[in-house]
């Protein structure tokens, strides 16, 4: 059992940020119902420019679990299909440009109509009304907008890129709301609409650097340093691009890295106290690093953890695949894939104690299930199915 | 139709690292009965955080501030008197690091126990697995997950994500695990414990698709500066008159466009530096160097205005001020102000959550320690 089963989600998400909050619904039990068409592909679904693949890993990741069906929706045969599927859904959920819902008649009136029990999310750039609503976003953009970009980097050096973090932080945003509607219905018996905007969600992730900002202009960016702790960095360790993040929060902390690094000469009592090593802070990461530069990163790793010093190797993709407690865990899987066989993939970022809440399969092919849904679920015939299919109203 | 959302449940919140703190934002702001619980001297996030600051002999940070508005707060300093709490709560929510578990009086074997339907416990590495008591602030955290190894320089060492971001994913992990296990009727299996390590939230909600990556293509993320990697030309950071802007052309219709916006040189086109892969990946600073008149003679926002023109995705990269004052999160009436736990006004963004039903709880002072704004 587990705790979303019996929820059925309508899912008219593509990319990255949208798929990515009915993926969490879809780890917790619910049925994700993909719609999908032929005609306009899902960029996820498509080729990629590098990997230049027929199967699209991101795909892979993003639509695991959930079912597909494939509509033209400008034909009134595939509305009738999707109105339907709202009579008998709990969710709907999309990530158009505003507008484009209510254009192919499926707006958040129209549907609550349908199914007043049905709870709705639009995500999308920025928002749904407003003079930016109809600006097109992408993840580095809200990034850069945002202010999160230019908090990322040395304090010494310009923003960094930091690729898709945005992304996923707006689908884990959305999927929170819904969860929370769902609840919210349980109480009143009525279904509710939500407008997230990726923009806003940006914002939220700074929301200590504007106050501060507000309060004395002071946010700026500190790398890897900390503002309290010394030594507080990512160390490089033997090997090429091998690196140790390293934390230091006490002075007990301290001292027992200095057993660790077997008391050297430098490690003066003078360095006592996260003020005294805060003054001489660059000093101070110079010989940590000139210590770990000769270590084994995953013996050093385990020397200092059992020492009771946070640290842990900055980790890779063949880092994290083999990682044995991530693996225990379940945070890596391996699934069966129908094409490739066994195959190690990401899992659920929970465990539920005594439950069984994980990623557990593949994502589904283009109209996979078409009959399972048009004529299991929603009780057309196979003759009906075929037609509309001849019809290209499902394709 | 009730007031808010989570009007009617009854959450009790332990936090000694952010992440709960986050989770009792979420959940108190949308209409729960947050209980903030803590020792005597209080949340340690009241004064060990970054972006400290001080008021009338009081000191709070940022981070407190910010993810501590409106709640109630008990001091407790006996177990009873939290088992108390506990017992009958719809959630609780608590990040404490497991070595910190004895000091409260808690066991991870008896979560269950404490009379609360769903108990989300937050950790760095989880209640199980062969790395669980390993210790994880923020910085270990993100490098473990797999985050920092792509974000700065080659030459230079990996960055972790800047403020608190473990803190703020994990809250929302928390959150939506919680809630969808209070929809379910109380079963016959009694409480339900879901687990939460941070580094898990990092390995798979950011580091997955960089996973599946490699294992279809042994393709290692990189870290490159201002620019992304196995993209095509352009995916990056550009400097400008002015500062940065981002410019993001991976679709060939949007490079079309880039061209026609720098004045159509032949060698964008002609193959002079391969493919756009090519150009990205082996000759992207020599072809920023080509770009850079036409960039440096710009701003930041006319650069971005007349990409976004073209559809090309384009942002100013904002120092924070400029974020906060950015008009369309002013449009949008993102920001709301509260009294901070030191007394002074603190302006913030609100949570970006709009209804067409219940809204969202109004922001309210954060507590001062011992519990009284």
């Amino acid at each position: 059992m587990r705790p979303l089963d019996g929820i059925r989600v309508l899912d008219f998400t593509n990319h990255a940020a949208g798929p990515y909050s009915s993926l969490m619904l879809g780890l917790l039990g619910a049925e994700i119902v993909r719609i999908e068409s032929r005609a306009r592909l899902d960029i996820q679904r498509r080729p990629h420019p590098v990997y230049g693949r027929f199967d699209v890993p991101n795909f892979d990741y993003l639509a695991g679990g959930k079912k597909s069906i494939t509509l033209d929706l400008k034909t009134d045969t595939a509305k009738a299909i999707v109105r339907e599927l709202v009579e008998v859904s709990d969710v709907a959920v999309e990530n158009f440009r505003p507008g484009v819902m209510d254009r192919l008649g499926f707006g958040w009136e129209v549907l609550h109509e349908l199914n007043p029990r049905l709870c709705m999310l639009s995500l999308s750039a920025y928002g749904q009304d407003g003079p930016h609503s109809g600006r097109p976003g992408y993840a580095p953009v809200f990034a850069a907008e945002g202010g999160l970009g230019y908090m990322t980097g040395h304090a010494d050096g310009s923003p960094a890129e930091i690729r898709n973090l945005m992304d996923h932080q707006a689908g884990m945003t959305a999927a929170f709301v819904l969860v929370s509607l769902l609840e919210e219905r349980e109480r009143s018996g009525s279904g509710s609409y939500a407008d997230l905007a990726a923009r806003e969600v940006a914002a939220m992730l700074v929301g200590e650097s504007i106050l501060q900002a507000l309060h004395d202009g002071s946010a700026m960016r500190v790398g890897n340093r900390h503002e309290l702790w010394c030594p507080h960095g990512v160390y490089p360790v033997r090997g090429e691009d091998r690196w140790v993040a390293l934390a230091v929060r006490s002075d007990d902390e301290w001292q027992r890295l200095v057993k660790v690094m077997a008391d050297p000469a430098w490690c003066t009592d003078d360095l006592l106290g996260a003020e005294a090593r805060l003054a001489r802070r660059d000093e101070v990461d110079a010989r940590v690093a000139g210590w770990t530069a000769a270590q084994d990163a995953e013996e050093l790793v385990q020397e200092l953890q059992h020492a009771g010093i946070a640290a842990d190797l900055s980790m890779t993709a063949a880092d994290i695949i083999r990682d044995p407690h991530l693996r225990e865990r379940g945070a890596v899987t391996t699934l069966h894939h129908p094409e490739y066989g066994e195959r190690a993939t990401v899992g659920a970022p929970w465990r539920f104690v005594d439950a069984d809440v994980a990623y557990d399969r593949w994502s589904p092919d283009l109209g996979q299930h078409n009959e399972e849904i048009i004529c299991g679920l929603l009780g057309h015939s196979a003759e009906e199915l075929q037609r509309w299919m001849d019809q290209g109203a499902v394709r | 139709m009730s007031d808010y959302p989570l009007s009617g449940l009854r959450c009790v919140e332990m936090s000694e690292r952010g992440s709960a703190a986050f989770a009792g934002k979420l959940l108190h702001r949308m209409g729960a009965e947050v209980v903030k619980v803590e020792a005597p001297e209080g949340d340690p996030l009241r004064c060990r955080g970054s972006l400290r600051h001080e008021s009338g002999g009081r000191t709070t940070t940022a981070a407190f501030d910010y993810f501590n508005d409106g709640k109630t707060v008990e001091v407790v300093g006996a177990r009873a008197r939290l088992a108390e709490l506990v017992d009958g709560a719809d959630i609780f929510v608590l990040d404490l690091e497991l070595d910190r578990y004895e000091a409260w009086g808690l066991s991870v074997d008896g979560l269950r126990d404490l009379g609360a339907r769903v108990v989300c416990a937050l950790t760095p590495f989880g209640l199980s697995g062969p790395y669980a008591q390993f210790r994880g602030p923020e910085i270990v955290e993100s490098a473990y997950g797999g985050m920092s190894v792509g974000i700065g320089w080659p030459e230079r060492p990996p960055l972790r994500m800047p403020l608190m971001q473990s803190a703020i994913q994990g809250g929302l992990v928390a959150s939506i695990a919680a809630l969808a296990t209070v929809l379910e009727p109380p079963g016959d299996d009694g409480p339900t414990v879901v687990d939460i390590s941070e580094t898990d939230v990092w390995a798979t909600v950011h580091a997955g698709t960089t996973m599946v990556a490699f294992l279809f293509s042994n393709r290692m993320r990189r870290r490159a500066g201002r620019r992304v990697l196995g993209q095509p030309y352009p995916h990056q950071l550009f400097r400008c008159k002015d500062g940065l802007v981002a410019v993001q052309a991976s679709e060939r219709h949007q490079f079309q466009q880039l061209v026609e916006m720098v004045g159509s040189p032949e060698w964008m086109t002609d193959r002079t530096y391969g493919t756009r892969m090519q150009m990205n990946n082996e000759h992207a600073d020599r072809i920023d160097e080509l770009l850079a008149p036409w960039f440096m003679a710009r701003t930041r926002r006319a650069i971005s205005e007349e990409c976004q023109r073209r559809n090309i995705p384009s942002a100013p990269v904002h120092t924070i001020a400029e974020a906060r004052d950015d008009p369309a999160l002013q449009e949008l009436g993102c920001f709301e102000t509260y009294e901070g736990a030191t007394g002074v006004q603190v302006t913030v963004p609100r949570l970006p959550l709009r209804f067409t039903e219940a809204g969202l709880r109004p922001p309210g002072p954060v507590p001062a320690r011992g519990g009284t704004a």
